[in-house]
């Protein structure tokens, strides 16, 4: 079933407030596949992806109500989202650094790297990360928060998201040239 | 330089921006399962309680029409209600009462006979 199939989401959300399960059910399948891609970004592996979008879902139907429509409910959720996976962060909070990555300049062969690889084979290499740095990694480089806006939501200093993100990048860089070197390699 | 970092930044972005992969199948089970456990603690509480005040409110209703609709017909059961209500040998009917004035009764203060001697 394409998005478009389902009904518009003011209906889904008008059946999930009334505790219809076919509704709840579909408004699970229009999104489910762009939460699970969010929860994947922030997790170390699968089974905690599949926490937070359990965790997710939950308050998505739990606090529906809350929905004003005065934006894209796509975005209310995402909002949802990213918020769980910094709440399963907080419990989860490891303290290894990372050491081995030299932060240098971007050249003409990360950018084509970047471009020969798969989403699916970044996000991989994302959940590598230790858990503070992917979280920062995907807060300042995909959701577009500032690095003043992630401390606070973190409780971390600005300048420790700014080096994380710095090391989380630079370990990144490294990560997809050798991806693509391997890839050639194998040719 | 600089350029060359936005750049990568903005690939990155937009490539995992909209980054979607479909859940497992049995992903779904679990979150029904646990929003029924949910709702469970939530809803039906609300809801037997708004059940029981409504029964309550229909059954109070109930006897209040049941007492008018019994009182009006019958005469034995308006005397006992008025028995119980306002205590034994009141009659529900309205009792005609004669008002008379005794002049035994009445008591003029000293001033007052004065006032009628002159």
């Amino acid at each position: 079933m394409s998005s478009n199939q389902y009904p518009n989401d003011s209906d889904l959300i008008r059946g999930c407030l009334q505790n219809e399960a076919s509704m709840q059910k579909m408004l699970y399948e229009k999104f489910s596949a762009k939460m699970y891609g969010i929860c994947l970004r922030y997790a170390h592996n699968t089974e905690d992806a599949k926490d937070i979008l359990q965790d997710g879902f939950i308050k998505v139907f739990s606090n529906l109500s809350k929905f004003k429509g005065s934006g894209s409910f796509e975005g209310w959720m995402r909002r949802i989202f990213v918020n769980t996976a910094i709440e399963h962060y907080r419990k989860k909070n490891n303290t290894y650094e990372i050491q081995e990555a030299h932060e240098e300049g971007v050249t003409n062969k990360d950018l084509t790297a970047l471009d020969k690889m798969a989403a699916d084979d970044i996000v991989k290499l994302i959940s590598e990360l230790p858990n503070g740095y992917r979280t920062v990694f995907n807060l300042f480089a995909i959701e577009g928060f500032s690095h003043k806006e992630i401390a606070g939501m973190l409780k971390i200093s600005e300048g420790t998201s700014k080096s994380q993100f710095a090391r989380s990048k630079a370990w990144l860089q490294e990560k997809i040239k050798n991806h693509e070197k391997h890839a050639h390699g194998m040719e | 330089m600089k350029s060359m970092h936005m750049e990568w930044n903005k690939k990155i972005k937009d490539g995992l921006e909209d980054f979607a992969v479909p859940p497992p199948e049995q992903s779904w089970d679990a979150i029904s399962k646990e929003l029924k456990k949910v709702q469970g603690n939530t809803i039906p509480m609300k809801s037997n309680y708004a059940t029981a005040v409504s029964w309550i409110r229909y059954a109070a209703a109930a006897i209040v029409i049941g007492v008018i609709a019994l009182a009006s017909f019958s005469e034995p059961f308006r005397n006992s209600l008025n028995d119980a209500l306002r205590g034994p040998g009141t009659k529900a009917a309205v009792v005609e009462s004669k008002l008379s004035l005794s002049t035994d009764s009445l008591t003029l203060k000293d001033s007052t006979k004065k006032q009628f001697s002159n």
